[in-house]
């Protein structure tokens, strides 16, 4: 059973996943477009997929799900952690928000792709990756910049930076047999989370289903440092109950063309914690979630040279937070926020020639929000966004380029509105492998892009501001990808390294008027500069045994700059480390799959002045995952168990929210 | 947003007559209702709890012209807690009520170490201290929760609490009747402040204060009001005024001022509105006349105290950067005399707020 099972991983590794793959059938496969998929019939496997991690002519890493195990990635904010450039601002526990930056522009410049299709938040701007379980994940991208591939809605290359979380979604139709994974996980403060997939395909369509819920208390432990006194604390008011559904439906129409439609549903009732304040331990604040979208997505050739891609949404999204205080007049403080968002996308795919693809891409949305607050003015926004991008493939070349056209019409039922906007933001890129026969890439890339003031800085009462102007980023890379050629020891090493400069202009930030009354404004530049590496590599130590090392570190500066008068005038902007890091250790063996993971980062200041009692200290934390698979007749057993954080490093990423320290999971599952 | 907070009132400590002193009040050898000296001044920063900048207590002593920074924490090793909010120097203690802590620390006058912390967390008579007097025995504290509770400085527990209205502020006593201000920020903001007597500790009434009351000043024998500006997005709906109680049943709008101290007959205030420059004026009671002050040393004004025996005033400031003012740079305050000459600029920790006076 072992043996098989190794013998699944030594293909898997050398062929599907990016970090474990075998280049050398890829150089065979050769270098063209991804959004002209090559399949290899042996595997079955999207060759240009994996190709571009080499080839794309912006940065781009990727997680999959092989990955996910092999590598002892824990949950989602783990996962985002193991990318190089990418801060997590995590508040902690199952439950606590999760938002990711990128390259130190702010998670605003984030876009959250799930599923093909751009999540938004219009309220904050910020995607919560909280939600989105890793168990349903089947892929996790980064885009450092621009996405490689043109083929893709406008609203997609519409943010500095995009993560791509693809999940399981409806199998190939062809596939008519019943797929089932149940799955239950549990382990310290209180956590269980069952989960259940099942999908079939019919024929020319099929369908999957998935459901999970978690229940987690989140009474972690904590040290708090008070002066000289160190006492042993634990989190208070911070359980969760979460459920999550998701509904999809797959239909071929010609062996290029094919329908996909989800329904999604989350559901998440917690209480907040909050931060940690000395001397008191009881707080009374919850928090209901709720997200509803469905989506419907068609994909494929309408003629020789033609695709398209048309996608429709609609969204819905609640918050309600209360704060049972008796500090309010009603002894509660009760917002309630109902976001909704209508949105149509279509992209028309021209491919004149083999090398050549062109692409137009026009997506039109709908945004508004209410609230029960005093604030309610119900604003609204109407996108339009339209993109022309071309990608041409000559000698061992790649080139790209993109103009985005944007177009936001503001408007409010009971207020003023903010600023209309419009603007033209081009892109350009292109990688090159200077030599033949050697898996070595150089790409350069230049990208011009702009966030919106959220409704919230527009609108939050007595502290939005209508006046604001988009925030803009310039980013510049240049970086290199090396892949050695295969060795029967060493399957695999591939190596990336980025070098990037980004300026901010606009930044918008609080600012305090007077005692009374704070405001948003268009301040501050920031200058970003710094290097990410990654490192992939397979080494097969003996027969039925490997190594897999993987491991990424960024070097990041991002300096303020509005003013050398300024006390922040070329220091490091908040909550932005210098240095960061992981790396992995996994060893494949016929008895049980062992992963040594390790993240970190050094020091960071809560405040751009930097003043050192704003200090947070830099971390290293360090898990251990073990996992067996037991193979049945037509089915299989997984077992994994979780050691995380095993040296009990106490660390915050946010100051005064407080990291778990030591605790385990176990998972049990189940595969039809 | 951080609320504000204003100086106390401690110059009705010093002009209110009192024919006894209660058994339980806090005697160290002299009656600390009628202190006849000031030895220094207690500055109370806020800090910047979740930028990870703690409050602190400073302390500026007139005799060697110094200002200590960190008191509590330096000598009792521990943090004073998250936003020190008010405080009062009474007898042989120092009051300090930390809003987000919910903690009322008592610590020793001349050491400075915490005799007592009283945790408020599950206290039925208030959580979140905002204002502090003294009188007779009893620190009077006013908590976000609607309460106005009272200490007893022998047993330093709280004995009693009385409700008032909703969010009050900065309360002031004038002869046997300490007057609230009920702010009401979560309900719309107030337009009352609420009269209780000392003994028997009870709501006496309600009586009408312009909207968003923030602090009752008083020199024994008048009664003022400020009351902060109120905002609909950009604009101001009712500006900040200083009026003057009459008959507790209505009030006269003297000017314009969001901050403020009473020494004797003067008033001394601050009107910094937002969009508009920074102005300072004293009025006279007697002559009902306003005059302007000027202090260029100070660019945005947090709080100011006016000594009640010395030619002292002190103005807390944030620092300006890129034309705002900083909540976490470190802040100053400048000392001047009555008539507004600059004496001296102390540095200071990060959000100073409150200023009170160590009277002997």
């Amino acid at each position: 059973m072992r043996k098989q099972l190794l013998s699944v991983f030594s293909i898997i590794s050398v062929i599907t996943s990016v970090d474990f793959t075998g280049a050398n059938l890829y150089c065979q496969a050769s270098e063209r477009s991804d959004t002209v998929p090559v399949f290899l019939p042996s595997v079955n496997v999207v060759s240009g997929e994996s190709l571009k991690t080499l080839t794309s002519s912006t940065p781009y890493q990727k997680i999959d799900a092989e990955r996910i195990k092999l590598t002892g990635i824990t949950d989602i904010s783990d996962a985002m952690n193991r990318l190089p450039g990418v801060n997590i601002r995590d508040y902690g526990g199952a439950g606590g928000l999760k938002t990711v930056s990128v390259r130190g522009l702010g998670a605003g410049h984030t876009a959250v792709v799930y599923d093909g299709v751009a999540l938004s938040d219009c309220q904050s701007g910020q995607i919560d990756l909280s939600r989105y379980s890793l168990d349903n994940v089947s892929a996790i991208s980064l885009y450092s910049g621009d996405n490689d591939d043109i083929f893709m809605p406008a609203k997609a290359a519409a943010s500095a930076s995009s993560i791509y979380i693809s999940s399981f979604t409806a199998p190939s139709p062809a596939d008519k047999s019943l797929h089932l994974n149940a799955r239950m996980r549990t382990g310290s403060f209180g956590f269980y989370n069952p989960f259940l997939r099942i999908s079939k395909g019919f024929g020319k369509y099929s369908f999957s289903f998935n459901t999970e819920f978690v229940h987690a208390d989140n009474d972690y432990t904590f040290k708090l440092r008070n002066g000289k006194y160190v006492t042993n604390e634990k989190r208070q008011n911070s359980n969760m109950n979460s459920w999550h559904g998701e509904l999809n439906y797959r239909l071929r129409l010609a062996p290029a063309s094919g329908l996909n439609a989800k329904l999604y549903y989350y559901d998440n009732s917690r209480r907040l914690p909050g931060p940690v304040v000395y001397y008191v331990t009881k707080t009374d604040e919850r928090m209901r979630d709720r997200n509803f979208f469905g989506q419907i997505q068609f994909k494929g050739k309408v003629a020789d040279k033609f695709s398209i891609l048309s996608t429709a949404k609609f969204n819905w999204a609640t918050s309600h937070y209360r704060d049972f205080d008796q500090r309010y007049a009603s002894g509660v403080l009760d917002n309630y926020y109902i976001q909704r968002e209508a949105y149509f996308t279509g992209a028309l795919l021209f491919t004149p020639t083999s090398n050549l693809s062109l692409d137009y891409s026009a997506d039109w949305a709908w945004n508004n929000l209410s609230s029960n607050t005093a604030d309610n003015i119900r604003p609204l926004r109407y996108t339009v966004l339209q993109s022309v991008a071309a990608k041409y493939v000559f000698w061992r070349a790649t080139a790209m380029g993109r103009l985005l056209y944007s177009l936001y019409f503001n408007d409010a039922k009971d207020g003023d509105a903010g600023k209309n906007q419009s603007r033209f933001s081009p892109m350009v890129s292109v990688s090159v492998k200077p030599f033949e026969g050697i898996g070595f890439y150089v790409r350069g890339g230049y990208k011009n892009i702009f966030r919106l003031p959220t409704f919230n800085e527009a609108y939050y009462d007595n502290y939005g501001s209508i006046n604001l102007d988009p925030e803009t980023t310039d980013q510049f890379n240049l970086g290199i990808t090396y892949q050695a050629p295969s060795v029967s020891w060493m399957p695999e090493l591939s190596i990336t390294c980025d070098g990037y400069l980004n300026h901010v202009k606009n930044k918008i930030v609080a600012v305090p008027y007077n005692l009374f009354l704070w405001r948003m404004t268009n301040l501050g530049k920031v200058r970003v500069y710094g290097v990410d590496l990654t490192l992939n590599s397979t080494f097969r130590l003996a027969r039925r045994h490997a190594l897999a090392l993987v491991g990424s570190y960024s070097f990041q500066r991002a300096e303020p700059r509005t003013s050398p008068e300024t006390s922040d005038w070329m220091k490091q902007v908040a909550y932005i480390p210098r240095n960061s890091g992981s790396f992995s250790l996994s060893w494949l063996n016929p008895w049980v799959d062992v992963a040594i993971h390790s993240t970190g980062m050094d020091d960071r200041y809560t405040t751009n002045n930097n003043l050192p009692e704003t200090r947070i200290p830099g971390f290293f934390e360090t898990g251990v995952s073990l996992s067996r698979k037991f193979m049945l007749k037509k089915s299989s057993i997984e077992v994994r168990g979780d050691l995380i954080n095993i040296f009990n490093t106490q660390y915050e990423i946010v100051a005064r929210y407080p990291m778990p320290g030591r605790s385990w999971k176990l998972a049990f599952e189940y595969n039809l | 947003m951080k609320r504000f907070n204003y100086p106390f009132a401690v110059a009705t400590i010093a002009l209110t007559v009192f024919s006894s002193c209660e058994e339980s009040s806090d005697n160290i050898g002299s009656n600390p209702d009628f202190p006849t000296v000031s030895a220094g001044a207690y500055i109370l920063n806020q800090g910047s709890y979740f930028d990870n900048i703690e409050g602190s207590l400073n302390v500026l002593d007139y005799g060697s012209d110094n200002l200590s920074e960190h008191v509590f924490k330096t000598v009792n090793q521990r943090s004073i807690g998250a936003t020190p909010q008010c405080g009062v120097a009474y007898g042989s203690k120092i009051y300090i009520g930390a809003w987000q802590s919910k903690t009322i620390e008592i610590l020793d006058k001349h050491t400075y170490k915490s005799i007592k912390q009283i945790k408020l967390e599950d206290s039925d008579k208030g959580k979140s201290p905002r204002g502090m007097v003294a009188k007779r025995g009893y620190v009077y504290v006013t908590m976000d929760e609607g309460f106005l509770a009272r200490i007893d400085t022998a047993y330093m527990v709280i004995d009693g609490a009385v409700k008032v209205g909703v969010n009050p502020e900065v309360p002031a006593i004038m002869g046997d009747v300490i007057y609230v201000p009920n702010c009401s920020h979560s309900a719309g903001y107030g337009t009352t402040g609420t009269a209780v007597s000392i003994n028997p500790f009870m709501e006496l009434k309600e009586f009408n204060v312009p909207i968003n009351p923030q602090k009752f000043l008083s020199n024994g024998t008048e009664l003022f009001v400020i009351s902060a500006p109120v905002y609909d997005g950009y604009n101001v709906t009712h500006k900040a005024v200083l009026a003057k109680i009459n008959a507790h049943t209505e009030y006269e709008v003297i000017g314009d001022a969001t901050m403020g101290d009473i020494k004797g007959n003067t008033l001394y205030l601050i009107n910094a509105p937002w969009g508009e420059p920074v102005s300072y004026w004293k009025y006279d009671l007697v002559t009902k006349t306003k005059t302007e002050m000027k202090f260029p040393e100070v660019e945005a004004p947090s709080g100011i105290g006016v000594d009640p025996f010395r030619d002292v005033i002190l103005i807390s400031s944030f620092p300006m950067e890129n034309g705002f003012a900083s909540y976490t740079l470190p802040g100053y305050v400048c000392e001047y005399t009555l008539d507004g000459k600059f004496i001296k600029k102390y540095d200071i920790g990060a959000g100073p707020a409150c200023i009170f006076f160590n009277m002997e």
